[in-house]
């Protein structure tokens, strides 16, 4: 069976100010499997949203990437043109910002339903509609109609995921979903991913800095250090037996995991005292294809 | 939202009656009123006493304060003491030449702004938003009646393509004449207002351009050309119906400069020769009539900003 | 420790320089304006003396800018106008970031109904356009070199003023001037001590707009007649008496605009490479 996404030997250069280029990825290798939700942990800094805004290609226009492989569905992506849609959706830390402030909710639906599907008109409108309502969003003909601002942050984020899945995904990235919200509502919104990962058969890339939030919704973990992944595993395997002395850091440093929310930092913050340790890359011997919960396993 | 509109003219009303009070306060303490200018050397001290009290300028001040005011409102600012005409019938004969001049300037000048604006801060950095914000540097810093006599030497003298002076040939009324005297100081005048537009428009793209918005529209896959159609402009554009408003006493006194170089003749000559021969009230008129256009674009500008901004419609009409 | 963090400060000025030729152009164009106002006295320039042998000269070596009508050095009466051009400016500017800075701490620093009162005025003055205002206020006094700078300076400070009291209400809700409260410092103490330093950027960006905005207002004004007053002679008023000879002598109206212009972009050039740098550094 292939993996949902497969990116290998990725490098991403973002020039400073001055012009130098500043490697924000080195050289790594990240996988997805079917139905699988990963979660991808590490200080902020760590390139886990630049990891992320490769695959979806939507780095700094100034970025420099390169990589050996990027496939998605088993197809190549590492060459494709502009028009070339993936099926993979992003939605954002910040739901607050992430529409545009002047155009309603619906507008919002009805353009991606119209880019990824080519329906438009009253056959648009429906289908947006039912999505509000399948992320669990009450009365949605009435906030089909409604500006952002008059919905809550978690109803938001649910727009944002409705709108993700309008786009047919195969994979969801979720770049620190529920970071913004409040903690009852952020178990909410978890909850909501989790269902769709199983109703939808939707593979989920979650990047958080909540170790929390990774023991109670990830199968698998990758860690993140300067710009590398240095180690994974499945959840256990990071959790019980972390092999890599950053992730061990990490979660010493962590205030218990089933606390939710606290940024993570790792010793008051210097990852550098990592950086020659970063280099040392652990995979553990588990294959992932045996992760996939029996549910979903074909 | 109408007790938003409502609250905003209680605020509007005293700032007017305070401005009234000024230019009332100030013709008083001008050093020669109506009654010195239509009196001569040889009338006696009874005469132009008599003179006074038909004026009313022996009641009290606020009395007399009351009585202009009533006038102000029906449309009586009172009578120029150079020519001794109505200052009403002189402004409503100037006013519509300055519009007409002003009017397709501004709208030109706006149209232009909106269209490199736009053009410029989707290209943020490149070299035509260096060209496009160099140039209006340059136009911001350019005195618009040197532009004009630049104009005037090019057009008028060098090629002596345009009439350099007036509204009207003597003796011509045709549209085509009033064109030929319109086109140069149309030109110094959409010159005049087009950078500082053009760079709010700028300015207020290249911002846009870095909300998280623009990012999500990306990740799911529009085009650079759609997030600017669908999204990104009418973010930008939305604000700008306000400067309707801001732009409202532009029609009285955005063409001073401009109709005196060219003898237009608007409002612009009009004070100015008011001003050179101390008619204080003609220039106060005027100085109250300014006055009254920027309070009320403003509550235009506000008004027109909660219709067109969901955001504060929903805010101002819930508080 | 001082050393340390100054020295990027330095270097983050040049780079800021060396992105923006334009500033590059502002410093060296204003420094030999300056340098050339400053020292016209002491340069052998007259701008009063007639040359009968050339009257109406176009430029030419002996007359770098040729002669007006009178046969009157144009390069020495555009100098010297320069100093008149530059000295509104100067004074203007002074004055109305003075006003405006000192209005702005006040309003920013004072009990709210204080606050209230001056951004009200603030408020009237503004409602007033600039050029009615001031053209009525120089009717009102006697037109000349005091009363221009009067007028431009006591009627446009109130941007500045704007600016200033919106930096100094968010400088008062840092914790350490809350604390210069608390232990008892004086509120004229604490705007000096710890405000004002604050603030000193805003009301420094603020000066470079007022300067080219006091010169543009200066020029508009003495063209229109109702400014810088004969023999006196600022940029504005030789384009005022060259307007009269458009035809013959363009050169006459094209220089002192030239000049006007390249002093307002250079100033204007000064204050967004401020504006940039101060905004991105500290």
């Amino acid at each position: 069976m292939t993996d949902v996404l497969r990116v290998a030997g990725l490098t991403v250069d973002i020039p400073n100010r001055d012009g130098v280029a500043v490697r924000v990825l080195h050289d790594v290798d990240f996988t997805v499997g079917h139905g699988e939700i990963v979660g991808v942990v590490g200080e902020s800094g760590s390139g886990k949203t630049m990891l992320m805004r490769s695959v979806v290609d939507i780095l700094p226009e100034t970025a420099i990437r390169t990589w050996t492989a990027c496939e998605v569905d088993g197809v190549d992506r590492t060459t494709r043109s502009r028009g070339d849609r993936l099926p993979v959706s992003m939605i954002f830390q910040d739901p607050m910002t992430s529409l545009n402030p002047v155009r309603r909710i619906g507008y919002h639906l009805v353009e991606v339903i119209r880019r990824f599907q080519g329906v438009t008109g009253g056959r648009a409108r429906q289908l947006g509609i039912e999505a509000l309502d399948q992320v669990g969003i009450d009365d949605p003909a009435r906030r089909f109609r409604q500006y952002p601002h008059e919905l809550s942050g978690g109803m938001r984020q649910r727009v944002m995921i409705a709108m993700a899945l309008l786009a047919k995904p195969s994979l969801l990235i979720a770049d620190e979903p529920t970071t913004a919200l409040d903690v009852t509502v952020q178990a909410q919104i978890l909850d909501l991913i989790t269902d769709l990962r199983r109703e939808a058969r939707l593979a989920v890339a979650l990047v958080t800095h909540d170790l929390g939030v990774v023991a109670g919704t990830c199968d698998r973990v990758a860690v993140m250090c300067r710009g590398r992944v240095v180690e994974v595993g499945t959840t256990d395997e990071i959790f019980y037996d972390p092999q890599h002395p950053y992730t061990r850091a990490l979660l010493a440093a962590a205030p218990g995991t089933e606390a939710a929310g606290g940024s993570l930092t790792v010793s008051g913050g210097v990852a550098s005292e990592w950086v020659d340790a970063s280099a040392v890359r652990v995979q553990h011997s588990t294959t992932h294809a045996s992760l996939v919960p029996a549910e979903v396993a074909p | 939202m109408a007790l938003y509109i409502g609250r905003r003219l209680l605020q509007v009303i005293p700032m007017l009656l305070l401005i009234s009070l000024v230019v009332f306060l100030m013709i008083q303490a001008a050093p020669y009123d109506v009654v010195d200018s239509i009196t001569t050397p040889n009338m006696s001290a009874e005469t132009i006493e008599i003179i006074r009290q038909r004026y009313g300028l022996d009641d009290p001040v606020l009395v007399q304060y009351f009585r202009w005011l009533g006038n102000v409102l029906q449309g009586d600012l009172g009578y120029s003491l150079v020519s001794q005409y109505s200052i009403s019938a002189d402004l409503a004969a100037k006013i519509p030449n300055t519009v007409i001049l002003v009017v397709p300037a501004y709208l030109t000048a706006l149209a232009l702004a909106i269209g490199l604006g736009l053009w410029a801060g989707a290209n943020h950095g490149r070299r035509i938003d260096r060209f496009i914000d160099g140039a209006s540097a340059i136009g911001l810093a350019t005195p618009p009646f040197w532009f004009a006599l630049l104009v005037i030497y090019l057009f008028g003298y060098y090629l002596n393509w345009f009439p350099i002076i007036g509204m009207h040939t003597v003796g011509q009324d045709d549209l085509i004449d009033l064109l030929r005297h319109f086109v140069m100081p149309y030109l110094v005048l959409t010159v005049a207002f087009a950078p500082e537009l053009l760079r709010y428009v700028r300015s207020s793209t290249v911002s846009q351009l870095r909300e998280d918005y623009v990012l999500v529209q990306r990740a799911f896959g529009a085009s650079r050309a759609e997030i600017f159609r669908n999204h990104v402009s009418r973010n930008v554009l939305l604000p700008i119906v306000t400067q309707i408003g801001v732009a409202l006493p532009l029609l009285v006194t955005g063409a001073i400069i401009t109709e005196t170089i060219f003898g237009w003749p608007g409002v612009g000559p009009y004070f100015l020769t008011a001003t050179k021969s101390l008619d204080y009230p003609v220039i106060l008129a005027i100085l109250l009539l300014s006055a009254t256009l920027v309070i009320v674009g403003n509550l235009i500008a506000d008004i027109l900003y909660v219709l067109v901004d969901p955001r504060v419609r929903l805010e101002r009409s819930r508080s | 420790m001082s050393t340390l963090t100054t020295v990027p400060r330095e270097r983050r000025l040049r780079d800021a320089l060396a992105r923006a030729p334009q500033a590059w152009f502002a410093l060296i164009f204003l420094t030999v304006v300056i340098l050339l106002s400053l020292l016209a006295p002491l340069l052998p320039l007259d701008p009063d003396t007639t040359d009968l042998d050339a009257m109406s000269a176009p430029p030419s070596l002996e007359h770098w800018f040729g002669t007006d009508q009178l046969g009157r050095d144009y390069f020495a009466r555009v100098v010297f106008g320069g100093r008149i051009s530059l000295l509104v400016g100067f004074l203007a500017m002074i004055a109305a970031t003075a006003i405006g800075a000192l209005v702005g701490l006040v309003a920013g620093f004072a009990h709210p109904r204080i606050d209230n009162l001056l951004m009200r005025l603030v408020d009237f003055l503004s409602s007033i356009p600039w050029m009615i205002l001031v053209i009525v206020a120089s009717v009102f006094l006697r037109p000349g070199l005091v009363t221009i700078i009067i007028v431009i300076g006591g009627f446009t400070w109130m941007t500045t003023a704007r600016l200033v009291r919106a930096e100094t209400l968010s400088v008062k809700e840092r914790a350490y001037v809350g604390y210069s409260g608390y232990i008892g410092e004086r509120a004229p103490r604490i705007v000096g001590r710890h405000i004002l330093p604050d603030a000193l950027p805003t009301i420094l960006v603020a000066a470079t707009t007022n300067i080219s905005q006091a010169m543009m207002t200066e020029a508009s004004l003495s063209f229109l007649g109702v400014g810088i007053q004969q023999p006196m002679a600022s940029w504005g008023s030789l384009l005022q008496t060259a307007q009269g000879s458009l035809q013959q002598l363009p050169h006459l109206a094209l220089i002192p605009g030239l000049l006007i212009m390249a002093t307002v972009f250079s100033f204007n050039a000064l204050g967004n490479t401020l504006r940039r740098y101060l905004s991105r550094g500290a």
